[in-house]
């Protein structure tokens, strides 16, 4: 798939959150906040535990008085507002006190096979003051503001499997809870979107003790929790292929399945069409400062209204194989966002059909990882030449085909994105110029024997080894590899992050940069104690009054 | 003084080191992963690695890889690296159906190898046997034998590897942490600081979209 293509997907039924809040709901798990030691500064530490049938986990929070001049989403920052980690079971007291010497410090400290997750999260400016300023009068905040930002606060890092000390995802996927993708993290963050309300409506009543107010249920289900994601992120895509596949098949899988159903009933269609009213609205509310990013949001919005106009023609859905049709449809008349987001919308009404693909999306990626050296080098060329066409397009003399390189900062000790002919640091590439090794490694085999087994030829070049390694999973994995030059002129860095975040369900991606997004995550979501009477299917569209 | 690292932390320091001391990037994933299933077997990779890296720091590949001509696998420099050597054997010793021996000569860091041969025993369902002087252990689909030697294994050693019947052993417990000595971190991270660019001011700027107020 290529990656402008990537770069354009929308949450779906199959996001990890979304999978989560249906697992809590139809399974009945309970929350509560059993501990909130938190002062009238703000400062101190709430527990906030998730009961499920099997097991218990508890988000440790820590909240922090930081100087307004240290707030920064970068990954380089040192403190934060607030600083988190999800405990597997019920922390004791020695628990915490362990975890207070190290969650504040995030990757200067140091977390254990207790820990699941360990992120943190800084107040919006925009917004944490407004609202409890307007709490603190006894006042309910402006919902169009609210609307502009989204959220009170933004996570800038949640960290998982096995990083800084924490257990790794392995031997946790056997947890039925775990099954998909992302889980715990997602499990994380829901909880740190109670939290986000919690502290805000804590400092108000701290501030005006008998005036201040609870924000009201419905303007709260506006809010979701912010994040700020950068270069970090994009590597990911291409160092998990056997796993990137499995997401990517799920999702296509899914479409497929919609679109060989002959008949749509009236309820399904009615699904559609309040779904895609309810996305018109939440991108009319989609806003950024990124003209480029603002220029594809606005042709969305006339996408949309297109595919409204043309649904509601006669019998458009009513005729047989109406998704068939429809996604045809699509293909031709809108922009590669309107036609991923049809695909999300096309799967909303049938979860009874592709919501078991949700516990396909998990791999364990060392199964394929061996290669096999009994292999020919005329087989090896076969699958170069079936599964890497789009590295053909690589022409290595071009100064725009090899622009730039992808590095670790030795100050930073994150990804990220050099300019081959401007910066040092190309001898110290990381291996994510896929076309371009795949293109020199065609040249060499097309030097070597037919008959020359793959084991042999790799002790002849062993810098073809990480390649070859992938080449040989194509075939068991169509989707492994973004079909792009991934070191162009021309890369937008942010799709690979875009298509990661959509499966998480990130909604509203509001590019900063070509290298950073702002997003939000499980805005309109119902609350931990919301969950047993809310929807937990469709909360990601936001209602609209007159919805039918 | 010993850390306590994820399984996913030893492979991820190991990669970087290995890539850092000059190995190529698919070898470097292969040491990252045998570090990973000997740390959950209950060995030390990590300080035959660090003393691996340290020994052949400097030397290129074509004299620590073995040389595949004749029936005995040796390095043209000498000592074969048990990296190069392990990847070898991996990538042979796909077919379930065929039985395998290898005679190998100067190993250095055999305990390395063991990883390896374990691996694909865990993998193919079959169970290896390897012997030297000094040296006696098996590698079956529920773990390395012959653990107490394996953590004593001799820094260099000449080998006969080959597969035999199944050997009946209780599985090995397995572990979900790694502990690593400060003395094998310090070396692996400091192999792995190589692979790190320094920064620049043009880089501070440009490496991750900087230069946009992101506060608020």
């Amino acid at each position: 798939m290529r990656l402008a293509r990537l770069g354009a997907f929308h949450q779906s039924r199959l996001s990890f959150m979304r999978v989560l809040l249906r697992r809590l709901k139809r399974e009945g798990w309970q929350f509560d906040r059993p501990v909130w030691e938190i002062d009238a500064q703000g400062v101190g530490h709430g527990v906030y535990r998730a009961r499920g049938p099997q097991r218990t986990y508890c988000l440790v929070a820590f909240a922090h008085d930081l100087d307004p001049a240290k707030r920064s989403d970068r990954v380089i920052a040192e403190e934060w507002d607030a600083t988190f980690t999800l405990f597997d079971g019920e922390p004791t007291l020695a628990d915490i006190e362990r975890l207070a010497r190290n969650v504040p410090k995030q990757e200067a400290g140091r977390v254990s096979q207790s820990e699941l997750s360990l992120s943190r999260a800084n107040r919006s400016v925009r917004l944490f003051e407004y609202v409890k300023s307007c709490l603190a009068r006894g006042e309910q905040p402006e919902a169009e503001r609210l609307d502009e930002v989204g959220y009170l606060m933004r996570t800038t890092a949640v960290y998982g499997s096995g990083k800084f000390g924490a257990l790794d995802y392995r031997f946790i996927r056997d947890r039925e809870e775990f099954s998909s993708p992302f889980q715990a993290e997602m499990l994380s963050v829901y909880l740190t979107r109670a939290f986000t309300i919690d502290i805000v409506e804590h400092l108000a009543e701290q501030e005006a003790p008998g005036t201040a107010v609870k924000m009201s249920p419905h303007l709260k289900r506006r809010l979701g929790v912010g994040n700020s994601t950068g270069l970090g992120m994009a590597p990911y895509l291409v160092n998990h292929p056997a796993l990137i596949h499995k997401w990517i098949a799920a999702r296509e899988t899914a479409l497929s399945r919609v679109r060989a159903i002959k008949n749509a009933s009236s309820e399904d269609v009615a699904i559609f069409l309040n779904v895609l009213r309810r996305q018109i609205r939440s991108t009319d509310l989609w806003n950024t400062a990124s003209a480029a990013h603002m220029e594809r949001i606005v042709e969305l919005r006339e996408d949309l209204d297109r595919l409204c106009t043309h649904v509601s023609g006669d019998g458009v859905l009513a005729a047989d194989y109406p998704w068939e049709g429809l996604y045809q449809w699509g293909q031709e008349n809108l922009a590669l966002e309107g036609q991923e987001l049809l695909v999300s919308l096309m799967l909303e009404p049938y979860g009874a059909l592709v919501d078991d693909l949700a516990s396909e999306m998990s791999v364990d990626e060392q199964a394929r990882s061996r290669i096999d050296g009994s292999m020919r080098i005329s087989e090896l060329r076969s699958l170069l030449a079936q599964y890497y066409q789009f590295a053909e397009e690589f022409r290595p003399d071009w100064r725009d085909d090899n622009a730039r390189f992808w590095y670790v900062s030795e100050e930073k000790l994150e990804p990220r994105l050099g300019e081959r002919h401007d910066e040092p640091g190309a001898d110290l590439e990381f291996p994510l110029a896929i076309s371009r090794d795949a293109k020199v490694l065609a040249h060499d085999c097309a030097r070597a024997e037919d008959d020359e087994l793959v084991a042999q030829f790799l002790l002849r070049h062993p810098e073809h080894r990480h390649l070859v390694r992938r080449v040989q999973l194509a075939p068991y994995a169509g989707f492994s590899e973004i079909n792009d030059n991934l070191i162009s002129a021309d890369l937008v860095p942010i799709d690979l992050l875009r298509c990661k975040l959509s499966f998480f369900g990130a909604t509203h991606f509001d590019p900063r940069s070509d290298r950073w997004v702002r997003i939000t995550m499980y805005q309109n979501a119902p609350y931990p104690d919301e969950l047993a009477e809310a929807d937990s299917d469709r909360w990601v569209y936001p209602e609209v009054e007159d919805s039918y | 003084m010993s850390l306590d690292l994820s399984i996913g932390e030893v492979e991820s320091l190991v990669f970087k080191a290995c890539r850092g001391a000059g190995m190529a990037w698919g070898i470097a994933e292969d040491a990252g992963r045998i570090a990973g299933f000997l740390a959950r077997q209950n060995v030390d990779g990590l300080s035959a690695l660090a003393s691996l890296l340290t020994q052949n720091d400097g030397k290129r590949f074509d004299d620590i890889a073995p040389m595949t001509s004749g029936g005995t696998l040796r390095a043209r420099g000498g000592t074969l690296c048990p990296v190069a050597t392990g990847c070898l054997l991996s990538d042979l010793t796909g077919d379930l159906q065929t039985d395998y021996q290898f005679e190998l000569e100067n190993v250095s860091y055999p305990i390395l190898l063991a990883g390896f041969l374990g691996a694909i025993a865990e993998r193919n369902g079959r169970t290896f046997e390897a012997t030297g002087k000094d040296l006696a252990f098996h590698c079956s689909p529920t773990g390395l034998y012959a653990i107490e030697e394996i953590n004593a294994l001799p820094e260099v050693a000449n080998i006969v590897v080959k597969s035999v019947k199944p050997v009946n052993c209780l599985p090995n417990e397995t572990a979900i942490r790694a502990i690593c000595s400060q003395a094998a971190f310090d070396t692996l991270s400091a192999f792995a600081h190589r692979t790190y660019v320094p920064a620049t001011e043009a880089s501070r700027m440009s490496g991750a979209g900087a230069g946009v107020n992101d506060n608020d």
